[in-house]
This record gives C-alpha cells, sequence and structure tokens, in this order.
C-alpha cells in the first residue's frame, strides 16, 4: 500500500478519513451546498495544478485559467451543441444554439461539429490545453524568462484569451458565456466523480513531486542557475511540468462547466489565475495539501461570508487574506508542517530550521 | 609530454565595450591541478562562466579535448565533464544535504529519466564516502541553509565531486573560511585531484602554496605570467600588479 501510495501509516488513514468525509458529504448535506463542494473541488485540482508550476517549480503562473477556462469552454460548448441538436423546439429549426442565432449563425461551424459529441471533446479539449501550454512553455522558458517577467507575460496571455472569449461571441457567447445546456446539477454521482478525479490528481502530484523528478523541481525552484551547470536543461522540466499542469486545470475546468451549468469570460480571465494564487498561498505552497486546503478554505469562507454579510465579505476576505500572509509567510499547512519538521529535528538532536520563508528567487 | 584537456586560442570576451578577456591563451594538462590569480577583476570569474556556457565568447576558441565548445549550451558542456563551483557558494537552501548531493549525482539529467531514476543504495554510499571526505555525512539529513559559509563551500564541493567531472573549475572555495578550515579544504582539492583536471581560482596565497604546482598570472583579461610558485612569487610584473604590494605572497 504505501508503495503505490508513499503514504506512511498514519497519514494513510487521515487520507482515508478525509475521503470518506467528503464520500459521504452528499448523504448529510443538501444538493446545494452537495453542488458547491463539487465546485470547490474543481478549484482544489486547479490549485493543485498551480501548486505543481509555483509551488514546487518556482514559476509564478498568472495564466494557470487560460487552461482551466479552455477545459471549460471545450465542454460548456459540447454540451451545449448537444443541448441544442436535442431541443430544436425551443431555439427553432436549425437546432444550434441560441448565441449563434442572436450573433446571425444559421448553421454551426464545421470545424466545431466535431464537438457535438462530448466524449470526443473532452480528451480533445484536454490535449488541446496541453498543447497551448506547450507552445507557451517553450517560448518562455526556453528563452529563459523568469520571475516577475514570467508573471507578466502569462498575466497578459490570460487577458488575450479572456478578450478573445469576450469579442468571438458568435463562438463562444460572448460577455455572457455559454449558459442553458443541461448541467449534472444535483448529480451525487457526478459529485463523486469529481471527488475521484480530484483523488487521483493529488495521488498524481505526489507521485511527480516525491519522485527523483520532483527533487530536481525543487532545486529549479530554489537555483535554476545551479542546476543548468549541474546539466538539467531547466526548461525542458519547466516546460514538461507546465504542459502537466495545464492538462489538470482543463480536467478541473470541463467538470466545473459540467456541473456549474454555466461558462463565462470570467473562468478564463486574470482574476481566476490570480485567486488560484491566493488559495496556494494562504494554504502553503510546495506542500500540495497546503494548496487544496487553501482552495476549499478560502471559497468555503468566500461562499459562507458572501451568504450573512451581503455587502462587506470581500472585505472580510481579503482582511483574512493579509492576516495569514503576515502572520504565516509560509501559508497555514506549510507553518504546521515546518513546526513539526521542527520539533522531529530537535528530538533527533539536529539543528532546527529556520523560522522564515527560504523560497527565494534564482539570483542572475 | 602530456595532452591538453582544456585550451584557449585568442579568447576574446567584451561586455558593453568593456574588454574583460582579451586574446586569452591558456590551457589546462590532464590530470592536472592548476591555480589561477590574479586581482580584482582580472578576468577570472569570466574564464569559468565562459568555459562553462554561461556567456559565449565575442571571438576566440575553447577545446575540450580538441573540441571546440565555444558558445554551446551549458547542459552539454556539463555532459562531456565540465564542472564547476561558484564563487559564492550556491547550494539548494531548502534541500537536505543528501538532497543537494543527489541533484549532483551523475546520470539522470533528462526530464523523462529522471522521472523514473531512483536513489540505489549504491547511488546512497556513493553520497555518503563523499559526505564523509567533505566532513558533512552526519549533517546529511539537515537543509543545507543551516550550514555555516564555510561548510556551503564544501557541500558546493562535494555536489561537484559527485557529478564526476573530467574538470573541475572551483571559484574561490576557501573564501569564509577559518585558516583550519582552509588547510582542510587544501588537503581536500588534493584528494580529489589525483584523478582529474582541477582549475581552482583562489586569491590566498598561503593556501595556493599548499595545493600548487603551477599557476597562471591573470591581469586586464591576459596571461600575465605562469609558473611554479616560487616563480610566480618572484616575478617583478606580477608584484607590480598587486598595487602597494611589495610581493604576492603579501596579498590576503
Amino acid at each position: 500500500m504505501t508503495g503505490l501510495t508513499g503514504l506512511s501509516r498514519n497519514q494513510s488513514i487521515i487520507a482515508l478519513v478525509v475521503i470518506g468525509g467528503f464520500f459521504f458529504f452528499p448523504l448529510y448535506a443538501g444538493p446545494f451546498r452537495t453542488d458547491q463542494l463539487g465546485l470547490f473541488l474543481c478549484y482544489v485540482i486547479f490549485a493543485l495544478s498551480l501548486d505543481l508550476i509555483w509551488g514546487f517549480t518556482g514559476i509564478l503562473s498568472l495564466g494557470n485559467a487560460i487552461y482551466f477556462g479552455g477545459g471549460a469552454y471545450f465542454i460548456g460548448l459540447a454540451l451545449k451543441l448537444q443541448y441544442a441538436a436535442t431541443h430544436a423546439t425551443r431555439y427553432g429549426e436549425g437546432a444550434i444554439p441560441d448565441f449563434m442565432t442572436w450573433n446571425g449563425l444559421t448553421e454551426i461551424p464545421g470545424w466545431m461539429r466535431p464537438l457535438q459529441n462530448v466524449w470526443f471533446a473532452a480528451p480533445i479539449g484536454v490535449l488541446a490545453m496541453g498543447f497551448l501550454a506547450f507552445v507557451f512553455g517553450v517560448i518562455t522558458f526556453k528563452r529563459h524568462i523568469y520571475g516577475v517577467y514570467c508573471a507578466v507575460i502569462t498575466l497578459a496571455e490570460s487577458v488575450i484569451f479572456e478578450e478573445l472569449i469576450i469579442e468571438k461571441q458568435a463562438y463562444t457567447g460572448g460577455f455572457n458565456g455559454i449558459t442553458d445546456y443541461g448541467s449534472y446539477s444535483g448529480s451525487v454521482h457526478f459529485y463523486w466523480v469529481i471527488l475521484a478525479v480530484t483523488v487521483f490528481f493529488f495521488w498524481l502530484s505526489r507521485k511527480l513531486t516525491t519522485t527523483h523528478f520532483g527533487m530536481i523541481l525543487r532545486s529549479i525552484r530554489e537555483n535554476e542557475l545551479r542546476s543548468e551547470f549541474f546539466g538539467f536543461e531547466v526548461a525542458n522540466y519547466k516546460i514538461f511540468v507546465f504542459a502537466v499542469a495545464a492538462m489538470m486545470s482543463a480536467v478541473a475546468g470541463g467538470l466545473y462547466a459540467a456541473l456549474n451549468g454555466i461558462v463565462s469570460h470570467q473562468d478564463i480571465g486574470p482574476i481566476l489565475s490570480i485567486e488560484g494564487v491566493i488559495w496556494v498561498a494562504v494554504g502553503g505552497r510546495g506542500t500540495l495539501i497546503g494548496s487544496m486546503v487553501g482552495a476549499i478554505l478560502v471559497k468555503g469562507a468566500q461562499s459562507l461570508l458572501s451568504e450573512q454579510f451581503a455587502w462587506f465579505w470581500d472585505l472580510l476576505v481579503g482582511f483574512m487574506f493579509i492576516l495569514v500572509i503576515v502572520l504565516m509567510p509560509d501559508g497555514i499547512v506549510g507553518t504546521l508542517l515546518r513546526r513539526a519538521r521542527r520539533r522531529r529535528a530537535l528530538a533527533a538532536g539536529r539543528l532546527p530550521a529556520y523560522d522564515a520563508t527560504r523560497i527565494e528567487e534564482t539570483p542572475t | 609530454m602530456a595532452t591538453r584537456i582544456l585550451e584557449t586560442r585568442g579568447l576574446v570576451n567584451i561586455v558593453s565595450g568593456h574588454t574583460i578577456i582579451d586574446h586569452l591563451d591558456f590551457d589546462i594538462e590532464e590530470g592536472e591541478l592548476r591555480v589561477l590569480v590574479g586581482p580584482n577583476g582580472a578576468g577570472k570569474t569570466t574564464l569559468i562562466d565562459l568555459i562553462t556556457g554561461r556567456f559565449g565568447p565575442t571571438a576566440g576558441q575553447i577545446l575540450f579535448r580538441g573540441q571546440n565548445i565555444a558558445g554551446w549550451p551549458r547542459h552539454r558542456i556539463y555532459g562531456i565533464g565540465i564542472s564547476r563551483k561558484f564563487q559564492v557558494p550556491t547550494v539548494y537552501d531548502n534541500l537536505t544535504i543528501f538532497e543537494n548531493m543527489a541533484i549532483g549525482l551523475r546520470g539522470h539529467r533528462r526530464a523523462f529519466s529522471s522521472l523514473v531514476f531512483r536513489i540505489t543504495s549504491s547511488h546512497a554510499a556513493r553520497i555518503e564516502r563523499i559526505l564523509a571526505q567533505v566532513n558533512l555525512l552526519a549533517r546529511a539529513a539537515d537543509e543545507a541553509h543551516t550550514l555555516s559559509h564555510g561548510e556551503k563551500q564544501w557541500l558546493e564541493i562535494g555536489m561537484v565531486v559527485a557529478s564526476e567531472p573530467q574538470l573541475m573549475l572551483l571559484d574561490e572555495p576557501t573564501t569564509g573560511m577559518t585558516r583550519e578550515e582552509t588547510n582542510t579544504t587544501a588537503k581536500l582539492i588534493k584528494e580529489i585531484a589525483g584523478t582529474r583536471a582541477v582549475m581552482v581560482v583562489e586569491h590566498d596565497m598561503s593556501f595556493v602554496r599548499q595545493i600548487a604546482n603551477k599557476i597562471t598570472v591573470i591581469h586586464q583579461g591576459q596571461k600575465l605570467a605562469e609558473g611554479s610558485v616560487r616563480e610566480i612569487e618572484n616575478n617583478p610584473k606580477v608584484a607590480e600588479v598587486y598595487l602597494g604590494r611589495e610581493k604576492i605572497s603579501a596579498a590576503p
């Protein structure tokens, strides 16, 4: 068992209890909360992917939502096309999506037809996002662009895609997005599918980060120049992990679209990208668990507070964020893990680790 | 006559109008331990940067066993057997000392092969042997930022040794060390040097005297003098470039 999961006995027990808690959640909570938790789990996968590239490899991407939103649009569009085909009377003759009719299209463009099959659209969407990340990765990392410059470039990419989505409204639904396509909302089975995918991606991320490969990623985060002179083609490692993370995000986005029943430009834009960074920072980057906890905590707090304090909840969330970062620069889980490590080191008679965030930018 | 492992021919490096390396012809023989000295700004670190591919030279050749490697990407230069230690000790602070060594270990450089690479007991034994050599075996499980400046120097030397280079370039390996640590380092470098070529950049003349057979003095990007410790110490030209000092032996 430990060979497969890489977890100790105690960790396995905790993992099983947590997964069990999520599994049985729908039996106690109503359909509204179940759907909500399902959406949060999509954000959890999104945060995991961001932790792989930011927390472990040190690439601060402010464009991770491109791949989440991209995956979401593939699925949203596929479901919409399917829905329009089977609900012809609702949209008049032609059986094409309403937003296409409004924009003067009389038939579905040929290139879009393959997407009418959602089982085709899903893998194509994920692969397309992986390929897009590969291309962006080659452009960025082969040219040794990192740090702030990388953040700015990925942010710009995110803005471009959001604008494209709004602009090309005949194909994307524009500002209003794609809605009214019949979702898996209220389906406990679909919630369990999302849960299973989340567990799988956590397992995959752990596999990636606990192997030798993961150690090399961390060395790149610590000092990529040093790694280059040790013979590592750092750009290749970055491109690989960037593409893997993009495909994870795309899967999360696809599940999100299928559950949420609406896809909009916000799912692809910089706001979601930056929110993701906040979740990972609050939970603790480079810990995997931290990013997951961060996503659920922040999204959960946003949702609960917005129900209670309709007009100033976002101030409260912002304040919480500042508080966590000031008091716990390693994030919640990161701080707890560091304290535990410190205790263990002291108990073993070794030197305690420093008491500060030590993830630093690579010197030039 | 021994064969050359490295030679530079007419090497020039110009950075925004300043000539850092000026038609330098320099060579190292197989298995040799060479010390490079020179005042600040002489171009010592730049020479290492050019050899290891941090920059490409403006002109000239860098021949490694007869093959011109000038302008090659860094990982390929590492691949043919050249490793360096940086002037400021550069280790991975948040990785343990053992993990630092494992990164240095030769092999598993490609992204896909590193996905399946596992540290075997023979790798671990090798790492432990080198750690014992650099006096860090007891610290293997600690994170590298807990080390002192001098210990970080040793760790980085250990990582370079683990990468099994044919030619090792050590930039100021004793900076920040006590006299005692410096002596230990001198012994360590002589041990390492037995089987491969090593080039050491250093200011500390008492350290240089302990390890050097042959010294090259660089000044303003050119070779000023080359010879034994005694020859260099008695060379009037060398004394002159170390301003205000009677002889190079008075250098700190």
